[in-house]
Protein backbone atom coordinates (compact mmCIF):
# COMPACT_ATOMS: atom_id res chain seq x y z
CA UNK A 1 0.00 0.00 0.00
CA UNK A 2 0.85 3.45 -1.20
CA UNK A 3 2.19 5.57 1.90
CA UNK A 4 -0.03 8.94 2.41
CA UNK A 5 2.61 11.64 1.23
CA UNK A 6 2.40 13.12 4.69
CA UNK A 7 3.27 10.15 6.47
CA UNK A 8 7.58 10.54 7.45
CA UNK A 9 9.11 7.16 6.66
CA UNK A 10 9.93 5.41 9.77
CA UNK A 11 13.79 4.65 10.49
CA UNK A 12 14.76 2.61 13.66
CA UNK A 13 18.11 3.70 14.77
CA UNK A 14 19.82 0.49 16.39
CA UNK A 15 23.08 -0.41 15.34
CA UNK A 16 26.10 -0.78 17.81
CA UNK A 17 27.48 2.52 19.39
CA UNK A 18 30.60 2.37 16.81
CA UNK A 19 28.47 1.89 13.55
CA UNK A 20 26.23 4.59 14.06
CA UNK A 21 28.55 7.13 11.49
CA UNK A 22 28.54 3.60 8.92
CA UNK A 23 24.57 3.34 9.37
CA UNK A 24 23.36 6.48 8.96
CA UNK A 25 26.03 7.27 6.07
CA UNK A 26 24.26 3.89 4.25
CA UNK A 27 20.56 5.08 4.52
CA UNK A 28 19.28 5.94 0.98
CA UNK A 29 17.41 8.78 0.13
CA UNK A 30 17.83 12.46 0.30
CA UNK A 31 14.91 15.11 1.27
CA UNK A 32 12.97 12.90 2.87
CA UNK A 33 11.06 13.35 5.89
CA UNK A 34 11.91 10.69 8.72
CA UNK A 35 9.72 9.72 12.11
CA UNK A 36 13.36 8.22 13.88
CA UNK A 37 12.92 5.73 16.74
CA UNK A 38 16.55 5.45 18.74
CA UNK A 39 17.52 2.34 20.25
CA UNK A 40 17.23 2.15 24.09
CA UNK A 41 21.06 1.34 24.43
CA UNK A 42 21.60 4.97 23.51
CA UNK A 43 18.57 6.05 26.17
CA UNK A 44 18.72 6.31 29.87
CA UNK A 45 15.40 6.15 31.49
CA UNK A 46 13.84 7.51 34.94
CA UNK A 47 10.69 8.14 36.72
CA UNK A 48 10.87 11.47 38.10
CA UNK A 49 8.08 11.79 41.40
CA UNK A 50 7.73 15.40 41.65
CA UNK A 51 7.64 16.33 44.98
CA UNK A 52 5.10 19.09 46.16
CA UNK A 53 5.65 22.07 45.67
CA UNK A 54 8.29 21.66 42.62
CA UNK A 55 6.54 22.83 39.76
CA UNK A 56 8.58 25.01 37.80
CA UNK A 57 10.22 23.90 34.80
CA UNK A 58 13.70 24.65 35.96
CA UNK A 59 13.33 23.07 38.99
CA UNK A 60 11.73 19.74 37.81
CA UNK A 61 14.38 19.47 34.82
CA UNK A 62 16.78 20.11 37.66
CA UNK A 63 15.66 17.11 39.74
CA UNK A 64 15.36 14.86 36.99
CA UNK A 65 19.30 15.59 36.32
CA UNK A 66 19.43 14.71 39.71
CA UNK A 67 18.07 11.55 39.31
CA UNK A 68 19.68 10.73 36.42
CA UNK A 69 22.91 11.16 38.06
CA UNK A 70 22.12 9.48 40.94
CA UNK A 71 21.36 6.36 38.87
CA UNK A 72 23.60 6.56 35.67
CA UNK A 73 26.56 9.18 36.61
CA UNK A 74 27.40 12.41 36.55
CA UNK A 75 27.71 12.55 32.40
CA UNK A 76 23.94 11.39 32.03
CA UNK A 77 22.73 13.96 34.34
CA UNK A 78 23.84 16.61 31.31
CA UNK A 79 22.58 14.79 28.40
CA UNK A 80 19.60 15.78 26.10
CA UNK A 81 16.14 15.55 28.10
CA UNK A 82 12.37 15.12 27.28
CA UNK A 83 9.72 14.45 29.63
CA UNK A 84 6.22 12.87 29.66
CA UNK A 85 3.46 13.88 30.99
CA UNK A 86 4.25 16.99 32.36
CA UNK A 87 1.87 17.62 34.29
CA UNK A 88 1.44 14.36 35.71
CA UNK A 89 2.41 13.17 39.40
CA UNK A 90 4.59 11.11 37.96
CA UNK A 91 6.59 11.41 34.81
CA UNK A 92 8.96 9.10 32.35
CA UNK A 93 12.31 10.98 31.86
CA UNK A 94 14.27 9.89 29.01
CA UNK A 95 18.03 11.42 27.79
CA UNK A 96 19.62 10.44 24.83
CA UNK A 97 23.83 10.45 24.51
CA UNK A 98 24.53 13.86 22.73
CA UNK A 99 26.34 11.93 20.59
CA UNK A 100 23.52 10.39 18.78
CA UNK A 101 21.57 13.78 18.41
CA UNK A 102 24.67 15.31 16.79
CA UNK A 103 25.38 12.86 14.50
CA UNK A 104 21.58 12.69 13.19
CA UNK A 105 21.70 16.14 13.37
CA UNK A 106 24.34 16.06 10.62
CA UNK A 107 23.02 13.71 8.56
CA UNK A 108 19.72 15.27 8.56
CA UNK A 109 21.45 18.35 7.69
CA UNK A 110 23.50 16.56 4.31
CA UNK A 111 20.60 14.79 2.96
CA UNK A 112 18.47 17.43 3.28
CA UNK A 113 16.00 15.13 5.87
CA UNK A 114 13.30 16.43 8.46
CA UNK A 115 13.66 14.66 11.28
CA UNK A 116 9.83 14.91 12.32
CA UNK A 117 10.34 12.70 15.08
CA UNK A 118 12.79 11.25 17.78
CA UNK A 119 12.24 9.09 19.65
CA UNK A 120 13.25 6.23 22.19
CA UNK A 121 12.46 2.51 21.15
CA UNK A 122 10.67 1.77 24.49
CA UNK A 123 8.37 4.63 24.60
CA UNK A 124 7.50 4.89 20.66
CA UNK A 125 6.77 1.10 21.28
CA UNK A 126 4.42 1.95 24.25
CA UNK A 127 2.79 4.89 22.34
CA UNK A 128 2.39 2.32 18.95
CA UNK A 129 0.56 -0.70 21.14
CA UNK A 130 -1.06 1.13 23.57
CA UNK A 131 -4.74 -0.23 22.34
CA UNK A 132 -3.11 -3.55 23.37
CA UNK A 133 -2.20 -3.03 26.34
CA UNK A 134 -5.52 -2.55 28.40
CA UNK A 135 -4.58 -3.47 31.59
CA UNK A 136 -5.12 -0.96 34.65
CA UNK A 137 -1.61 -2.29 36.05
CA UNK A 138 0.76 -3.44 33.73
CA UNK A 139 3.99 -3.72 32.20
CA UNK A 140 5.80 -3.36 28.84
CA UNK A 141 8.94 -5.55 28.70
CA UNK A 142 10.48 -5.03 24.88
CA UNK A 143 13.78 -7.31 23.98
CA UNK A 144 15.33 -5.41 20.95
CA UNK A 145 18.99 -5.06 20.32
CA UNK A 146 20.39 -6.91 23.01
CA UNK A 147 18.54 -4.87 25.66
CA UNK A 148 15.26 -5.47 27.79
CA UNK A 149 13.70 -2.76 28.52
CA UNK A 150 10.72 -2.92 30.74
CA UNK A 151 8.33 -0.21 32.48
CA UNK A 152 6.03 -0.62 35.00
CA UNK A 153 2.44 1.53 35.24
CA UNK A 154 -0.51 1.60 37.56
CA UNK A 155 -3.59 3.66 37.46
CA UNK A 156 -1.59 6.50 38.64
CA UNK A 157 0.95 6.66 36.41
CA UNK A 158 4.41 5.22 35.78
CA UNK A 159 5.84 3.21 38.22
CA UNK A 160 9.24 2.51 36.94
CA UNK A 161 11.07 1.99 33.86
CA UNK A 162 14.36 -0.18 33.87
CA UNK A 163 16.39 -0.86 30.57
CA UNK A 164 19.39 -3.65 30.81
CA UNK A 165 21.42 -5.66 28.47
CA UNK A 166 19.91 -8.90 27.42
CA UNK A 167 22.03 -11.39 28.56
CA UNK A 168 22.04 -14.83 30.55
CA UNK A 169 23.31 -13.17 33.80
CA UNK A 170 19.76 -11.44 33.81
CA UNK A 171 17.53 -14.25 33.69
CA UNK A 172 13.61 -14.32 33.08
CA UNK A 173 13.10 -14.50 37.23
CA UNK A 174 14.73 -11.62 37.82
CA UNK A 175 12.54 -9.88 35.93
CA UNK A 176 9.65 -11.22 37.24
CA UNK A 177 11.22 -9.83 40.73
CA UNK A 178 11.71 -6.66 39.51
CA UNK A 179 8.08 -5.97 38.38
CA UNK A 180 6.75 -8.27 41.28
CA UNK A 181 7.95 -5.36 43.33
CA UNK A 182 6.91 -2.68 41.44
CA UNK A 183 3.24 -3.63 41.98
CA UNK A 184 1.62 -7.07 43.33
CA UNK A 185 -0.46 -7.70 40.20
CA UNK A 186 -0.87 -6.83 36.98
CA UNK A 187 -0.28 -8.24 33.19
CA UNK A 188 3.18 -7.73 31.55
CA UNK A 189 3.08 -7.33 28.18
CA UNK A 190 6.05 -9.24 26.50
CA UNK A 191 7.53 -8.16 23.31
CA UNK A 192 10.28 -9.52 21.00
CA UNK A 193 10.65 -12.83 23.64
CA UNK A 194 8.16 -14.94 25.19
CA UNK A 195 7.36 -15.52 28.62
CA UNK A 196 8.15 -19.70 29.25
CA UNK A 197 5.51 -19.17 32.53
CA UNK A 198 2.46 -17.69 31.55
CA UNK A 199 1.38 -16.50 35.36
CA UNK A 200 3.54 -16.06 37.87
CA UNK A 201 2.39 -14.36 41.73
CA UNK A 202 -0.15 -12.02 41.02
CA UNK A 203 1.63 -11.31 37.21
CA UNK A 204 0.31 -12.36 33.99
CA UNK A 205 2.07 -12.51 31.03
CA UNK A 206 0.92 -11.73 27.21
CA UNK A 207 3.27 -12.18 24.59
CA UNK A 208 2.95 -9.44 21.98
CA UNK A 209 4.22 -10.03 18.53
CA UNK A 210 6.16 -6.82 16.82
CA UNK A 211 5.19 -5.17 14.21
CA UNK A 212 7.78 -4.85 11.53
CA UNK B 1 -5.08 9.62 37.60
CA UNK B 2 -5.39 7.78 34.66
CA UNK B 3 -8.89 6.80 34.17
CA UNK B 4 -8.48 5.01 31.04
CA UNK B 5 -7.10 1.38 30.96
CA UNK B 6 -3.42 1.01 29.74
CA UNK B 7 -0.59 2.77 30.25
CA UNK B 8 -0.55 6.48 30.25
CA UNK B 9 0.59 8.51 27.31
CA UNK B 10 4.09 8.61 26.80
CA UNK B 11 5.15 10.88 24.09
CA UNK B 12 9.01 11.17 24.25
CA UNK B 13 10.29 12.88 21.86
CA UNK B 14 13.74 15.15 21.45
CA UNK B 15 13.34 16.75 17.91
CA UNK B 16 10.08 18.39 19.55
CA UNK B 17 11.55 21.66 20.21
CA UNK B 18 14.20 22.03 17.27
CA UNK B 19 13.49 23.26 14.26
CA UNK B 20 15.45 24.70 10.89
CA UNK B 21 16.43 22.26 7.60
CA UNK B 22 15.15 18.89 9.68
CA UNK B 23 13.74 19.65 12.92
CA UNK B 24 17.01 18.32 14.41
CA UNK B 25 19.35 20.79 12.45
CA UNK B 26 21.61 23.19 14.06
CA UNK B 27 20.71 21.39 17.37
CA UNK B 28 23.86 22.38 18.07
CA UNK B 29 23.24 25.95 17.85
CA UNK B 30 19.36 25.54 19.68
CA UNK B 31 21.11 24.07 22.49
CA UNK B 32 22.92 27.48 23.40
CA UNK B 33 19.54 29.29 22.33
CA UNK B 34 17.23 27.46 24.13
CA UNK B 35 19.19 27.59 27.34
CA UNK B 36 18.94 31.70 26.58
CA UNK B 37 15.05 30.99 26.21
CA UNK B 38 14.69 28.53 28.70
CA UNK B 39 16.59 30.48 31.72
CA UNK B 40 14.28 33.98 30.79
CA UNK B 41 11.19 31.87 30.54
CA UNK B 42 11.79 29.48 32.98
CA UNK B 43 9.94 31.15 36.05
CA UNK B 44 6.33 29.68 34.78
CA UNK B 45 5.53 26.23 34.09
CA UNK B 46 6.05 25.37 29.91
CA UNK B 47 3.75 22.67 29.47
CA UNK B 48 4.00 22.97 25.70
CA UNK B 49 7.73 22.37 25.50
CA UNK B 50 8.44 19.93 27.82
CA UNK B 51 12.42 19.59 28.61
CA UNK B 52 14.27 18.46 25.21
CA UNK B 53 17.66 20.33 25.64
CA UNK B 54 20.78 19.89 26.69
CA UNK B 55 22.31 20.70 30.53
CA UNK B 56 23.22 24.38 31.19
CA UNK B 57 26.57 24.74 31.11
CA UNK B 58 28.46 25.70 34.91
CA UNK B 59 28.31 29.40 35.21
CA UNK B 60 31.82 31.12 35.72
CA UNK B 61 31.19 34.15 38.50
CA UNK B 62 32.53 36.83 36.39
CA UNK B 63 33.41 40.53 37.02
CA UNK B 64 30.83 42.41 35.70
CA UNK B 65 33.57 45.10 34.87
CA UNK B 66 37.03 45.17 34.69
CA UNK B 67 39.06 47.12 36.59
CA UNK B 68 40.01 51.11 35.66
CA UNK B 69 43.59 51.25 35.28
CA UNK B 70 45.24 51.96 38.46
CA UNK B 71 46.92 55.30 38.57
CA UNK B 72 49.18 56.52 41.43
CA UNK B 73 46.18 59.11 43.11
CA UNK B 74 43.72 55.70 43.07
CA UNK B 75 46.38 53.03 44.80
CA UNK B 76 47.28 55.39 47.41
CA UNK B 77 43.32 55.65 47.79
CA UNK B 78 42.93 52.34 47.91
CA UNK B 79 45.54 51.88 50.31
CA UNK B 80 44.54 54.23 52.83
CA UNK B 81 40.79 52.42 52.63
CA UNK B 82 42.07 48.95 52.61
CA UNK B 83 43.91 49.91 56.19
CA UNK B 84 40.48 51.16 57.51
CA UNK B 85 37.44 48.90 55.85
CA UNK B 86 37.69 45.21 56.48
CA UNK B 87 37.00 44.04 53.42
CA UNK B 88 33.78 41.78 52.39
CA UNK B 89 34.17 38.43 52.32
CA UNK B 90 33.24 36.77 48.59
CA UNK B 91 30.47 35.15 48.75
CA UNK B 92 28.71 32.72 46.59
CA UNK B 93 25.37 34.33 44.85
CA UNK B 94 22.56 31.97 45.17
CA UNK B 95 19.00 32.22 46.87
CA UNK B 96 17.83 29.43 49.08
CA UNK B 97 14.00 28.90 47.27
CA UNK B 98 12.89 25.82 49.10
CA UNK B 99 13.41 22.85 50.25
CA UNK B 100 11.13 19.66 48.98
CA UNK B 101 11.10 16.04 49.89
CA UNK B 102 12.80 14.14 47.18
CA UNK B 103 12.63 10.18 47.45
CA UNK B 104 13.52 9.44 50.98
CA UNK B 105 15.96 12.44 51.71
CA UNK B 106 15.04 16.27 51.36
CA UNK B 107 16.24 18.16 48.73
CA UNK B 108 17.73 22.32 48.42
CA UNK B 109 15.82 24.22 45.48
CA UNK B 110 18.32 26.80 44.94
CA UNK B 111 18.26 29.47 42.75
CA UNK B 112 21.71 31.02 41.16
CA UNK B 113 21.78 34.03 39.15
CA UNK B 114 18.25 32.66 37.39
CA UNK B 115 19.29 29.03 37.24
CA UNK B 116 17.63 26.90 39.17
CA UNK B 117 18.97 23.85 40.64
CA UNK B 118 17.91 20.98 42.79
CA UNK B 119 20.54 19.78 45.51
CA UNK B 120 21.21 17.29 47.83
CA UNK B 121 23.21 17.63 50.57
CA UNK B 122 26.89 17.25 49.53
CA UNK B 123 26.41 18.10 46.32
CA UNK B 124 28.06 21.57 44.86
CA UNK B 125 26.64 24.83 43.87
CA UNK B 126 27.26 25.95 40.77
CA UNK B 127 28.52 29.43 42.21
CA UNK B 128 31.01 27.69 44.64
CA UNK B 129 30.24 26.02 47.80
CA UNK B 130 28.65 22.66 48.71
CA UNK B 131 25.53 21.82 50.08
CA UNK B 132 26.14 20.62 54.31
CA UNK B 133 22.26 19.76 55.18
CA UNK B 134 18.89 20.02 54.25
CA UNK B 135 16.34 20.09 56.44
CA UNK B 136 12.88 20.92 56.50
CA UNK B 137 13.38 25.02 56.24
CA UNK B 138 16.81 25.38 56.62
CA UNK B 139 19.72 24.49 54.30
CA UNK B 140 23.96 24.85 55.43
CA UNK B 141 25.57 25.72 52.63
CA UNK B 142 29.42 25.51 53.19
CA UNK B 143 31.29 28.55 51.48
CA UNK B 144 33.73 27.39 49.15
CA UNK B 145 36.69 30.04 50.50
CA UNK B 146 37.72 28.93 54.45
CA UNK B 147 34.78 26.38 54.83
CA UNK B 148 32.62 28.40 56.76
CA UNK B 149 29.38 26.85 57.28
CA UNK B 150 26.28 29.24 56.78
CA UNK B 151 22.52 28.23 57.51
CA UNK B 152 19.84 29.97 55.35
CA UNK B 153 16.22 29.71 55.92
CA UNK B 154 13.86 29.51 52.81
CA UNK B 155 14.19 32.86 51.32
CA UNK B 156 17.37 33.89 52.20
CA UNK B 157 20.15 35.28 50.22
CA UNK B 158 23.85 35.95 51.15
Amino acid sequence: MARWPADPLRLALAPAPTDLGRWLADQPGTGLRIALTVADVWIRYVVAVWPRGLWRHSERESLARLRLRDIYGREEGDWPLACSGWRARRSVVAAVDPAVLAAVNAWAVERGHVVTTLRPAWADAVQRRRRSLTARTGALARLADGRLTVGVWDPMGWLAVRSLVASHALPESEIRRWIGQQAAAGVCYCLGWRSATPEVGGWRFANLVEEP
Amino acid sequence: MNLFAGPPALDLDFARTTRPGSRLAGWALAVGVTLIAVIAASDLPDPESEFAHAAPPPRRSLPSAPPPPPTLARESQAIAESDSVIPARPRPDFTVVGVVEGGDRLLAIIDQRGETAVLAAGQALAAGGRVESVTAGEVAIRLPKGGTVLRYRIGDTP
